[in-house]
C-alpha cells in the first residue's frame, strides 16, 4: 500500500507538468498591443499604440494597422523600435545615456491608404536588441519579435464619434497573428496651443476663432461680434492688485484698467472663472498627466460666475462660455511677462 | 511577587482610563456629540473662491461679544459666489453649515450653538469688496 502511496506521489506531479507542457493549440505567431497615449483623443492629435509580434518560426514579414476611421495625414507605423541602453553610447551624431531609449530600424518600409496602415518589417536587427548584455553594432540576428510604435493622428470626422482598431502581424512563414483594440471615445473638444497675446497688440479673442487678433485687424475685418474677451495688462489699478487680465468686451467699466473698447463694438459678456491648478497636460505641453475631457465641461456651470478675471500668473487658467452659447472653453496660461505679454492654450468644446 | 504587583497595577491603570472614554455622551440628529462644554464662539473665518484659494485681503475680524465677523474680499472678487468656512470652540456646531456656494452681497446670518446645546450665539458676517 505504501509503494503504491509513493508511486502515486512520484507520477501525480508528472502528470500535471506534462498537462502544462502540452499545448498544442499554442499559436506560431503572437501579438499584442499598448495604448500609450494617455490624454483625450482630440482631433489633430496623435494617438501611440506599441505593437508587439513574434513568429516562431520564419522572421517578421508585414504589421498592418486597420482604423475603423481613416486617420488623418500623419496616420501610420514608425520605422523604429526602441531598447533601453545599459550603458552610455553615441549613435550618429546623438548620445544616450544609461536608461535611455535607443532606437533601432525595424521597418524598411511603412505607408498608410485609407484605414489601413502597413509596415514592412526589415529581416534583420542589432543583436543588442534581443540580448542586451551585448554591445550596440556587435552584430546582426534574424527579427524574430519586435514591437512597433502606430501613431494615429485623430480626424476632424472622428469628433464625438468612437473609434477602434485591428493590428495583424504576418512572418516571412506565412503565419499570422491578430488583436483587436477596445473602441476609444474622439473628444468634441478643439484645441490650439500657444497663441501669444499682448497689451497694445494682439490683445483680443476669439474664441469661435480660437485667435488672438489686434485692434485694427477686428475693425478692417468687421470682427466684434466674435471678441469673447480682451487681454490688459497693468501692475495694479487704483491701488489693487491688478496683473495679467481677461476682461469681456460687455464688463462693468470699472474693471477696465485701460479703456481698450472701442464705442462701437459688440459688447459680449463673457463668463468666466478663474482656476489656478488646473494644469492640463496637452495645453501645457509637459506633465503632470491631468487632463481636461469632454465630461469636465459636462459638468461645468458657469451661472455664478463673473465675465472678468484678475491676475493670472504661469499654469493658471479660466473656464469660460460664450455670449453666443455655444462655445465652453478653458484657456490655459502658458507663460506671462511683465512686459505686457501672455501665451495661452485653450481647449474649447461646442455645445450644439 | 512584585512582577505580579506591577501586571495588576498596569491593567487597573489601564481600565480607570478606560471608564471615563466609555461614557455615553448623548448625540444629536445629525450623530454629533452633545458634551458639557458651554462655550460658544467662532475663532476663525475664511472665504475661498472658486478656485479653491482665499479671497479676503487679510484674516477677517470677529468680535466674540458683538458677535460679528468683518472681512474685506480682494479687488474683483465674485462675491455672489463664495465659500465660506470656520472654526469654532471646541464640540461647539454651526447652523446652517458652512462649505457650500453663499452669497455674501449681504451679510449673512449664523448660528453658533455650544456642546452642550444650551448656548446660542447668532454671528453677522459682513464682507465687503476692496475698492466699493
Amino acid at each position: 500500500m505504501k509503494i503504491f502511496r509513493n508511486i502515486a506521489s512520484v507520477i501525480l506531479p508528472v502528470c500535471v507538468a506534462f498537462a502544462s507542457c502540452s499545448d498544442d493549440s499554442d499559436p506560431v505567431m503572437k501579438n499584442d498591443f499598448i495604448k500609450k497615449t494617455v490624454s483625450p483623443a482630440i482631433a489633430g492629435q496623435q494617438l501611440e499604440f506599441a505593437y508587439a509580434m513574434g513568429a516562431v518560426t520564419g522572421t517578421l514579414g508585414t504589421a498592418t494597422a486597420q482604423a475603423s476611421i481613416a486617420g488623418a495625414t500623419g496616420t501610420g507605423f514608425g520605422e523604429y523600435s526602441y531598447y533601453t541602453t545599459r550603458v552610455a553610447l553615441v549613435v550618429g551624431e546623438t548620445n544616450y545615456n544609461a536608461g535611455n531609449d535607443v532606437p533601432l530600424k525595424t521597418v524598411s518600409q511603412a505607408s498608410t491608404s485609407g484605414t489601413v496602415s502597413t509596415a514592412t518589417m526589415e529581416s534583420r536587427i542589432d543583436k543588442v536588441y534581443t540580448d542586451p548584455s551585448v554591445p550596440y553594432g556587435a552584430g546582426m540576428v534574424d527579427m524574430k519579435a519586435a514591437t512597433i510604435r502606430y501613431y494615429y493622428v485623430v480626424p476632424e470626422e472622428a469628433q464625438g464619434k468612437e473609434v477602434s482598431f485591428v493590428f495583424s502581424s504576418k512572418s516571412s512563414a506565412g503565419d499570422e497573428a491578430s488583436c483587436s483594440t477596445p473602441a476609444y471615445k474622439v473628444s468634441k473638444m478643439d484645441m490650439k496651443r500657444l497663441i501669444d497675446m499682448s497689451n497694445g497688440g494682439a490683445q483680443y479673442f476669439s474664441i469661435a476663432d480660437m485667435t488672438a487678433y489686434t485692434q485694427a485687424e477686428v475693425e478692417s475685418g468687421n470682427l466684434s461680434s466674435k471678441i469673447d474677451f480682451a487681454y490688459i495688462y497693468q501692475n495694479g489699478f487704483n491701488g489693487f492688485t491688478y496683473g495679467h487680465v481677461f476682461i469681456s468686451p460687455g464688463s462693468d467699466p470699472k474693471y477696465f484698467a485701460q479703456p481698450l473698447i472701442p464705442g462701437g463694438w459688440t459688447k459680449n459678456k463673457t463668463l468666466m472663472e478663474k482656476r489656478v491648478d488646473v494644469r492640463d497636460a496637452q495645453l501645457k505641453g509637459s506633465i503632470p498627466n491631468v487632463f481636461i475631457d469632454d465630461i469636465d465641461f459636462e459638468t461645468l456651470d458657469l451661472s455664478a460666475a463673473t465675465d472678468f478675471a484678475l491676475n493670472f500668473v504661469n499654469d493658471e487658467g479660466a473656464f469660460m462660455k460664450t455670449a453666443d452659447g455655444k462655445y465652453l472653453a478653458y484657456v490655459y496660461v502658458n507663460s506671462v511677462n511683465s512686459a505686457g505679454t501672455i501665451r495661452v492654450s485653450i481647449k474649447r468644446y461646442p455645445l450644439n | 511577587m512584585n512582577m505580579k504587583k506591577s501586571v495588576l497595577t498596569g491593567i487597573l491603570g489601564v481600565i480607570c482610563l478606560l471608564i471615563p472614554s466609555c461614557k455615553d455622551y448623548p448625540v444629536d440628529d445629525d450623530g454629533r456629540l452633545i458634551t458639557t462644554r458651554g462655550q460658544c464662539y467662532m475663532s476663525m473665518f475664511e472665504l475661498l473662491g472658486p478656485d479653491n484659494r482665499t479671497v479676503l485681503v487679510s484674516a477677517a475680524t470677529i468680535d466674540t461679544v458683538t458677535c460679528t465677523v468683518t472681512a474685506t474680499a480682494k479687488f474683483g472678487t465674485n462675491i455672489k459666489h463664495v465659500k465660506p468656512y470656520c472654526s469654532l470652540v471646541t464640540d461647539a456646531i454651526l447652523e446652517p453649515e458652512m462649505g457650500v456656494w453663499t452669497d455674501f452681497t449681504q451679510p449673512c446670518k449664523y448660528t453658533v450653538v455650544s456642546g452642550n446645546r444650551k448656548i446660542r450665539k447668532e454671528y453677522t458676517i459682513t464682507v465687503s469688496l476692496q475698492g466699493e
